[in-house]
């Protein structure tokens, strides 16, 4: 039977429950979010005893540990909402905040009816494109990926879709001003720009899924890379784009880059040559499809929600792209 | 010598995952089974389903195969699909008949398994 050891008490796990799910049961206060491995909100480290060989799967390189940096893996740290232990394992709060960084808000605007443009002043370790976890409290923390280009004023960029209900969200929206400060954690992820300067480039964003594609983008112009850069930004509503002055602005100074803007509804617009590329009425599968026939001469750069990150990798897998030439980073529902 | 080694080993796994995954991905029969948003992990796996069909090293038994698939309630007619896309994929790489044969001897060989079909007694 299998069981976890937590602050001094020992519970024995149901089946198929997670690590995090049996000490949630047992009304421990944790902090978590996504549930899948990928926010690392849940982080807690694998305690060893001394003279006790009782943990019978410790720690591996496997779905325990899947996304922690090799210094993590190192201090044991593991994530509980992957974890199925098959024996007895002790678990601890990570008391060290070594990664944890403050970051004070220096700006906050609405890019959209939305969308929050939420600039901080820290310092942190990353690459344009990875993702942070910004923590309101110690219970409540989501993560939000980087469209800023690291070096570069060293402000952080992110993009936050404001949900009507949403916990994190409306807190920011409502109760967070310039000066205050916020805890992150990060950076995390493995989508950044990381092809060779002239291979041309697909970009695919949905909605606030343009965040981390601005940073793949930016890296990539900031390296020099002179391959042809198409980036798809697709949305239901024509009204629900935003930065196009910025996107814009960028494409007029690079001659490589052109934006394809693409909505399912125009809403009263027509199909218009918008200034940097085009707005149209356009499914992207489709869209995708039409433009693109020579499908595995591109490598591909993919971010939004998780249904359509999974629907574009199929199809461009089955088209003949090779997977490590498809990049996507997918966005999870807080459940 | 092995069909696996006659074949070219781990070289001919290589070459085959990737046609025969778009193959089993296009048909909608079964499409659904390998759809995954983490299609580097089911890519893997079905690597070391095609190792164990060319008679490669593998560590699968019987028991493995039975509660791998046990819960998707699989028919002859989806065993059916991945085995012809299994002989599609040897015929594209111009692999000779006698060791198509071979590999489908192989990979009917834990149907039964697959299919969860217990042995009469």
């Amino acid at each position: 039977m299998a069981s976890v050891s937590f602050k001094g008490s020992e519970y024995t796990l149901l089946e198929n429950e997670s690590v995090l799910d049996c000490l949630l049961r047992n009304g421990h206060k944790l902090p978590f979010a996504c549930r899948s491995g990928i926010c690392q909100s849940c982080m807690l480290a694998i305690e060893q005893r001394a003279g006790q060989g009782t943990t019978e799967e410790p720690p591996t390189d496997g779905v325990w540990q899947q996304g922690l940096t090799q210094s993590h893996r190192q201090l044991n740290y593991l994530l509980p909402c992957k974890s199925h232990p098959v024996g007895d394992i002790h678990v601890r709060e990570i008391a060290d905040s070594s990664n944890q960084v403050s970051a004070t808000v220096v700006d906050k605007r609405w890019l959209s009816d939305s969308v929050i443009q939420l600039m901080l002043s820290a310092e942190l370790d990353y690459r344009a494109g990875q993702f942070v976890t910004l923590w309101r409290n110690a219970r409540c923390a989501r993560s939000y990926s980087l469209a800023s280009l690291p070096g570069e004023n060293e402000l952080l960029e992110f993009h936050i879709r404001h949900i009507a209900e949403g916990e994190f969200s409306s807190w920011l929206a409502n109760c967070i001003h310039k000066g205050d400060r916020i805890t992150l954690r990060g950076a995390m992820g493995t989508f950044f720009y990381s092809s060779p300067t002239q291979q041309p480039l697909v970009l695919c964003a949905i909605g606030t899924g343009l965040a981390p594609v601005l940073g793949v983008l930016r890296t990539a112009l900031s390296q020099g890379h002179s391959g042809s850069i198409d980036l798809l930004v697709a949305a239901r509503y024509s009204g629900d784009f935003y930065l196009l002055d910025e996107l814009a602005r960028i494409s007029d100074a690079h001659e490589n880059v052109t934006i394809h803007w693409l909505a399912q509804s125009l809403q009263g617009r027509s199909a218009s040559k918008v200034r940097g590329g085009k707005m149209l009425k356009a499914n992207i599968y489709q869209y995708c499809r039409e433009v693109f026939t020579d499908t595995a001469a591109y490598h591909y750069y993919l971010c939004g929600a998780e249904s359509f990150v999974k629907k574009m990798r199929k199809q461009l897998f089955i088209s003949g792209v090779d997977l490590p030439n498809i990049k996507s980073d997918a966005f999870i529902a807080f459940a | 010598m092995s069909v696996y080694e006659s074949i070219g080993g781990a070289a001919a796994v290589d070459a085959a995952v990737d046609i025969f995954y778009r193959k089993v991905l296009s048909d909608e029969l079964i499409s659904d089974f390998f759809d995954t948003v983490d299609m580097d992990g089911m890519r893997a796996k079905q690597k070391s389903f095609l190792t164990m069909a060319f008679g490669g090293p593998n560590e699968y038994t019987g028991a493995d195969m039975r509660t791998a698939h046990k819960h998707m309630n699989l028919t002859e007619d989806h065993f059916n699909a991945v085995a012809g896309h299994l002989v599609a994929t040897l015929e594209e790489l111009s692999v000779p008949q006698e060791y198509i044969d071979e590999i489908v001897a192989i990979a009917l060989s834990v149907k039964d398994d697959v299919l969860n079909i217990e042995l009469a007694s």
